[in-house]
């Protein structure tokens, strides 16, 4: 019978010549390139460039068209000999791959939960930090940029916080090697948002950003994997064709927000209403700043405006891919970035070398190194923790001059409340140079089997220098510092990789791998006191020195093309560890199920894929101080530590030998499913992480002489819903794609192993840790409301009972644990319209349900001091009767409730803080290739980016998307939610070019 | 395949066991040593010793003096200030905002003291009377120390006439462990035990009183036993260290922070090594860019410290700042320094405290209180115009003694503690505008420090 049939094929065989051209379905433009291959067979040619092909096939053969990014078509040729095909973009990105830890997988295949970013919608949404433009593109993460400083640092958190004294940032991975990215650990608190090791990487040099939320993805990170993980990748060089770009961008910024403070008139009318409803008559007396009233009454400085200005922004960027032998190929790249903020004396200056040599001479090897070099200037303003701007929105009044009559700079009310004087006075630089290497090596001695050597440094030299003149000190004499550290960051992994080639529907591959991570920091602070009669002090500070080792090993499994398992294991022994628990073991396991290739929904119209996935892992974090779990004693080391010129040596800490890794165990579910051929996709998630042993710097009784130490004790849980949503709503010559996302958090602090709120410490602006709230909730005396009749606050005791005095601590205080620290819900939602070139794009952000603690409101509406009002206060109590939103004018804390208070902890300064804000608007003019072209341009691109352009906000502070600066990693995990005199956002308005030649 | 995965599970097995050692990093700092290797030879104790004498700095370094002084009735607080001090000077502390740093640094000088004190017998080339020297000047730290905190932070000694109300922890180990409080009775004995101690063994001259002599344990005796009402003790103690001629009384005008001829036991700044001490005392501070945080207060000094017409304290220690302006405000002259020199036992204390112990005690000793007085006021004065006669009754000695322990000590913490122990001792005294054992006069514990075993101090209504 095969005989037979074979005969009557071979009897029916006839070539016949077949041509025709391929276009793109949906611009009708000619496809050159296309791969024309007889099926079953490797014969086949290529579409010219016209789109046009030509092939001799035998009747009866199916022909196969396939090209890079479309759907493949498959047609079998009768008679004819022209046939036009015009093949349809893959919108569905079947084959679409991901960089997951240690290797690359394919989306379909994927169990965890990873958000992709791609370099287009990093590149053109300038900031000057890459971390920021994560923010409402992926659900379940969480960024709030800091501020509007130059490089500000964001706090990012992927699926809530599961710490609270260590850092709960994710890990963050260049090419291979997890970088250093710890903000505190660079000398201090510089920056409006801290200083931010992650400003001095290119935005422009990223080709992807994979985050890794669940433990399937994050779990063969191990003890680093359970606040997320980042994975950046780098461009590297492609194809040997000489391809040069260049892109510029010129942007204007202001801030979102000018805060609407009193002016010297206003304020001095509030101070006399103050003095007289406190009984007093007369000309007021007791001014700030040692002031009469006359002497007040000629001044009306707004600082505001001293401090503020148009920003301005540059970059370029200049990047050249070609190829220099066979089988090497190079790309090189230049960018130099200018950054002057709003903010006065605030300026980064940023200039990026990068390069890439891709060498892979046969088909079993290839090499690929990469290399970085940022160096990295940012000049601070006078006072940098509030950008410069607190002191307008604070302690600088408006009855205060800028300078005294003889021209010298007023300094009645304390250095700080003349900015102008600090900017002026106050000099203050970060300077950093740092470079990113890695080399990594490929070699497959069999097909089933793959090595890979990946080897990186990263390394930053970072100096924070300043001068402080002698006019603003006591002394009368300059001091200036220099605060210098060097961070060592290398590490290696071997990886081997095995596909078992299993027969029947059965795929088995494996990976196995072994990683040492070590990091070096030195530290040497200088400083030099005119007044000293040894004027440079120097102090070398001890290395800060880690390393991890590790091995890990992750089994991926599929039957038949739609189960999937996978398994990971990974241990990590580190030398932050105490004795007892040198090595930890991080288990997970997942399951994948792509439903659309059963048989009863393969032919479904409506339904193009479905994949169910479930996964449960084991993570940790060790964001623990190093040395943290010995005991140690401490020696002076200068002539100024030593007690009457002699040595001295005393405990600092005492040892802690079980101390180990925050323990994460998550529970993952979700789906992702396309609609339509792909026109809508989505996904769902939801996550349950249940975090123990977290670190609390637990501080010990003084009484024991001791300060505090590191100690795995609390338990968190978060959970939450992820969902998002792609659709085309329109397609063919205007197309229109949505894009929405929005996530839900529960968090709750479930254990603290019997430690009171006390013992645990507060964060910053009165945070605290409860059981069975959220980390970082307030606890605030409530305000019922303002008395008609007095116009004196009301609280509500513990039991709800109004009263008129304020007590807040102790067991008959009043204090309760208030406001909403966690959204109900954030999100991200992008509207982008296409016409010929143009392209319209729009993403609005936006949370609800959360609270913020303005912890300046407290100051700026509270007794009158030394603090200017907030125009807010206008709404106050001022007469029997009236019905206000903040209580009558008074110096006296007893008016309050409580005598000898100044600021009462209550909930006043508790607001609401939802927002929408138009994050990005940005337009796009595609010049048509036939313009281009005539001048050797392949592609040339214009764009218009507005940032921040809008935000809907009930908030009265200077921003409702705000992370203050913070002391330590805990404030970032803790005091999330408040603000105190931070500089809001700036608003940037940008005009963009891309040329590629 | 099996011989391959035996292999495979050895390689790893031999890689572990190489890591375990790469896995110890222990910090390199010059700085800093690891516990177990910190304390081996006399060298190591004597350094530790020298860490808990620099400690001191800490709490008699100003922030005791100053806490005190906030509380009594000699100063006022410059407007508009904004952190603990408003509390100390509102009589209203809480656990949030209280002085933290005299509680903790004391303690951190106690557990150097107690450390001390455990290594004294495991340290390598120690001979016995270097062992009993050290171990003294550790109990005299730990004396001292305690002596801050209790003054501070409960009632006075004779609050409760067995004085078995609420004190402070005792510590006298290392162990980090919750404790109650002790009663003020048990933390006075300890106090007085281990300054006894002290006396016994200490050597009368010790590198120029920056370290513990005998002399310096008497003097701090004497405070103790001052405060205890136990005036017989108190003028004994302080007369022994008056008649040893250790020290000699200054008799004309010097700072506060001078290094004179009266420190019994000093903390000395050094602008060659760059070390401070006293910056405590800067809120005082009027000289240079300095405004003074803490001033006198104006009534203070229209009607005690100008009330003696030719006082020289009153000019050479005092300045008025905007004289007759509506911003007018008294400074203090004599903290005014750059690298000042801290006397936390001095001379012209123990010499008005003799005085007025000599006035208390059972047999009263005239004589030697108009004597100091006279010594007092002949310097203050520039000569004999206001000294005391010998006939002078005894309630105008008391008075005068007082007068001039008041003005002599202005700013440096005695006053308020003077004025408990009257009160605790029966007299009618109110500390501006409250009684002398207003809850609101003792200092509240930092929140982390109170739990189940751990009580509070009351909160005034």
């Amino acid at each position: 019978m095969a005989l037979a049939l074979l005969l009557v094929n071979f009897a029916q065989a006839q070539v016949v010549s077949l041509s025709g051209k391929i276009t793109d379905q949906s611009t009708g433009e000619a496809l050159p390139g296309v791969t024309i291959v007889i099926k079953g067979t490797t014969t086949g040619t290529i579409s010219d460039f016209d789109g046009n092909y030509s092939i001799q096939v035998e009747k009866g053969v199916t022909v196969l068209f396939s090209y890079v990014g479309y759907l493949s078509q498959e047609i079998q040729i009768e008679n004819q000999s022209t046939l036009n095909v015009s093949l349809k973009s893959d919108i569905e990105q079947i084959e679409e791959v991901m960089v997951v830890g240690y290797g690359i997988q394919k989306k379909r295949e994927i169990t965890g939960s990873i958000a992709k970013i791609d370099s287009r919608d990093i590149g053109d949404k300038l900031s000057s930090s890459f971390e920021s433009v994560m923010a409402g593109q992926a659900p379940g993460v969480s960024v709030t940029t800091g501020s509007g400083m130059a490089g500000a640092s964001s706090i990012v958190r992927v699926r809530g916080v599961a710490s609270i004294n260590s850092a709960g940032d994710p890990l963050y991975v260049i090419d291979g090697i997890p970088i250093t990215n710890d903000i505190f650990g660079l000398g201090g608190r510089t920056g409006g948002m801290n200083l931010n090791p992650l400003s001095s990487i290119n935005p422009n040099d990223i080709e992807s950003m994979e985050i890794l939320k669940d433990a399937s993805a994050t779990g063969i990170y191990g003890s680093r994997g359970a606040n997320g993980v980042v994975i950046i990748t780098t461009k590297k060089a492609k194809g040997k064709e000489l391809k040069i770009e260049f892109s510029t961008k010129q942007s204007l910024s202001t801030p979102t927000k000018k805060v609407n403070m009193t002016n010297a008139s206003e304020w001095l009318q509030l101070y006399q209403e103050a003095w007289e409803n406190d009984g007093n008559t007369g000309i007021p007396t007791g001014l700030p700043g040692g002031m009469t009233w006359e002497q007040a009454q000629k001044n009306d400085t707004d600082w505001w405006d001293e401090v503020t200005r148009q920003g301005y922004k540059q970059e370029y960027n200049l990047d050249v891919n070609f190829g220099i032998a066979k089988g090497l190929i190079a790309r090189l790249g230049g960018s130099f970035t200018n950054n002057q903020s709003y903010l006065v004396g605030n300026e980064l200056d940023r200039i990026n070398t990068s390069m890439n040599l891709n060498y892979a001479p046969s088909k079993t090897f290839n090499a690929s190194l990469s290399s970085s070099i940022a160096e990295t200037s940012t000049a601070l303003p006078g006072n940098p923790w509030d950008g410069g701007l607190g002191a307008a929105m604070g302690y600088a009044l408006p009855i205060y001059p800028i300078y005294n009559a003889d021209g010298t700079f007023f300094k009645g009310g304390g250095n700080s409340a003349n900015p102008v004087m600090v900017n002026e006075l106050r000099d203050e630089n970060n300077e950093e140079l740092r470079t990113i290497n890695s080399l990594s090596v490929n070699y497959s001695p069999l097909e089933k089997l793959t090595f890979s050597l990946t080897g990186a440094l990263d390394y930053m030299n970072f100096n924070n220098k300043g001068l402080e003149q002698g006019a603003m000190r006591s002394s009368g004499q300059d001091y200036s510092w220099e605060n210098n550290r060097k961070v060592y960051n290398w590490n290696y992994n071997i990886v081997a990789n095995y596909d078992f080639a299993l027969q029947n529907d059965h795929d088995l591959k494996a990976m196995i791998g072994h990683e040492l991570q070590e990091s070096r920091t030195t530290g040497l602070n200088k400083n030099w006191d005119q007044s000293r009669e040894i004027i440079e002090n120097a102090e070398e500070l001890r290395d800060e020195r880690w390393r991890f080792i590790s091995f890990f090993t992750r089994f991926n499994y599929m039957y038949k093309d739609r189960y999937i398992a996978q398994a990971t294991l990974r241990t990590d022994g580190s030398s932050r560890f105490g004795k007892n628990n040198k090595y930890g073991y991080f288990p997970t396991f997942a399951l994948g199920w792509i439903m659309s290739e059963e048989d009863f929904l393969k032919d479904s119209k409506w339904l193009s894929f479905l994949k169910l996935k479930a996964s449960y892992g084991i993570t940790g974090n060790s964001n623990i101080p190093n040395y943290e779990h010995i005991g140690t004693y401490k020696l002076s080391t200068t002539t100024s530590q030593e007690y009457n010129d002699s040595p001295i040596r005393y405990p600092e800490k005492f040892a802690n030998p079980d101390l180990k890794w925050e323990t994460t165990k998550s529970y993952d579910l979700g789906f992702e499913a396309r609609f339509l051929e792909g026109r809508i996709a989505t996904e769902m998630a939801y996550f349950f992480k249940k975090s123990e042993d977290v670190f609390i710097n637990v501080a010990i009784s003084s009484s024991s002489g001791y300060g505090s130490q590191w100690q795995n004790i609390a338990s968190i849980e978060n959970e939450g819903v992820e969902f998002s949503v792609k659709t085309n709503n329109l397609t063919g010559k205007f197309q229109w794609d949505t894009q929405f996302n929005i996530s839900t958090l529960r968090n709750e602090v479930t254990d603290l192993g019997g430690l009171t709120t006390e013992e645990i410490g507060g964060g910053t602006n009165d945070t605290r840790i409860l059981k069975g709230y959220p980390v970082g909730t307030n606890r605030l005396v409530r305000v019922s409301r303002i008395d008609p009749a007095d116009g004196r606050p009301v609280y509500l005791d513990k039991q709800g009972n109004e009263t008129k005095t304020y007590k807040f601590e102790g067991e008959e205080g009043f204090a309760v644990a208030a406001g909403k620290v966690i959204p109900d819900f954030t999100g991200g939602f992008t509207n982008t319209f296409r016409y010929k070139g143009f392209e319209l794009s729009a993403l609005f952000t936006f949370s609800y349900g959360a609270q913020i603690y303005d912890s300046s409101s407290k100051r700026q509406m509270g007794l009158a001091s030394d603090w200017n009002f907030r125009t807010d206060i206008f709404d106050r109590w001022r007469q029997p009767g009236d019905i206000a939103k903040y209580p009558r004018m008074s110096r006296e804390g007893a008016t309050y409730g409580k005598d000898g208070e100044q600021w009462f902890n209550s909930t006043m300064w508790l607001f609401d803080g939802d927002y929408i804000r138009l994050k990005n608007l940005i337009f796009t003019y595609n010049i048509p290739k036939q313009i281009v072209s005539k001048a050797n341009i392949s592609s040339m691109r214009v764009f218009l980016v507005g940032t921040n352009l809008l935000t809907f906000t009930k908030y009265p502070g200077a921003d409702p998307e705000v992370a203050r600066d913070h002391d330590d990693p805990r404030d970032r995990n803790m005091s999330a939610n408040v603000s105190f005199l931070t500089p809001p956002q700036e608003k940037v308005f940008t005009l963009g070019l891309n040329v590629s030649f | 395949m099996k011989n391959r995965l035996l292999i495979f599970i050895f390689l790893t097995g031999t890689l572990f066991s190489g890591c375990e050692s790469l896995l110890e990093i222990d910090p390199v700092d010059e700085g800093v040593i690891l516990e177990e290797d910190a304390i081996q030879t006399k060298q190591d104790l004597q350094e530790l010793l020298n860490a808990a004498y620099d400690v001191v700095n800490g709490f008699y370094g100003g922030h005791f003096q100053r806490t005190s002084e906030l509380l009594g009735e000699n100063v006022v607080l410059r407007d508009g200030i904004t952190d603990e001090m408003v509390n100390i000077y509102k009589r209203y502390t809480t656990g949030y905002f209280t002085d933290n740093e005299t509680y903790d640094q004391a303690y951190i000088c106690i557990l150097r003291s107690n450390l001390i004190l455990e290594n004294i017998d495991k340290v390598s080339g120690i001979s016995s009377a270097e062992a009993a020297q050290m171990a003294g000047e550790a109990k005299f730290l730990r004396g001292i120390a305690h002596f801050a905190v209790v003054r501070l932070f409960a009632q006075p000694y004779g609050y409760t006439a067995a004085n078995d109300h609420a004190g402070i922890i005792i510590k006298t180990n290392s162990k980090v462990e919750l404790l109650p409080r002790n009663t003020v009775a048990e933390v006075y004995q300890q106090i007085v035990t281990d300054l006894t101690e002290a006396e016994a063994i200490l050597p009368a001259g010790n590198a120029n009183f920056v370290y513990a002599t005998k002399w310096a344990a008497k003097a701090a005796l004497a405070q103790v036993y001052f405060q205890m009402h136990d005036y017989d003790k108190a003028y004994t103690k302080a007369d022994e260290v008056i008649k040893s001629g250790a020290f000699t009384f200054v008799t004309n005008f010097a700072n506060y922070t001078a290094n004179t001829t009266e420190s019994i036991f000093k903390l000395v700044s050094s602008e060659t090594s760059g070390k401070r001490v006293g910056s405590d005392f800067g809120v005082y501070r009027s000289d240079g860019t300095n405004i003074p945080n803490i001033r006198v207060a104006p009534d203070v000094y229209k009607n005690v410290i100008k009330a003696g017409v030719g006082d020289l304290r009153a000019s050479s220690w005092y300045e008025v700042f905007y004289p007759g302006a509506a911003n007018e405000y008294v400074a203090f002259t004599r903290f005014n320094s750059e690298f000042p020199t801290v006397p936390v036992l001095r001379l012209t204390e123990i010499k008005l405290l003799r005085a007025e112990a000599a006035m208390l005690k059972p047999s009263v000793d005239k004589t030697t209180a108009i004597q100091d007085v006279n010594d007092i006021r002949q310097r203050a004065y520039n000569g004999s115009s206001r000294n005391l006669a010998a006939t002078a009754a005894n309630d105008a000695v008391l008075n005068a003694v007082r007068t001039e322990r008041r003005l002599e000590l202005m700013g440096e913490g005695y006053n308020l503690h003077d004025l408990k122990r009257r009160g605790s001792a029966g007299e009618s005294i109110t500390i501006r505008g409250v009684k002398w054992d207003y809850v609101g006069l003792v200092i509240q514990f930092g929140a982390s420090e109170v739990n189940e075993l751990f009580t509070a101090n009351p909160e005034p209504n």
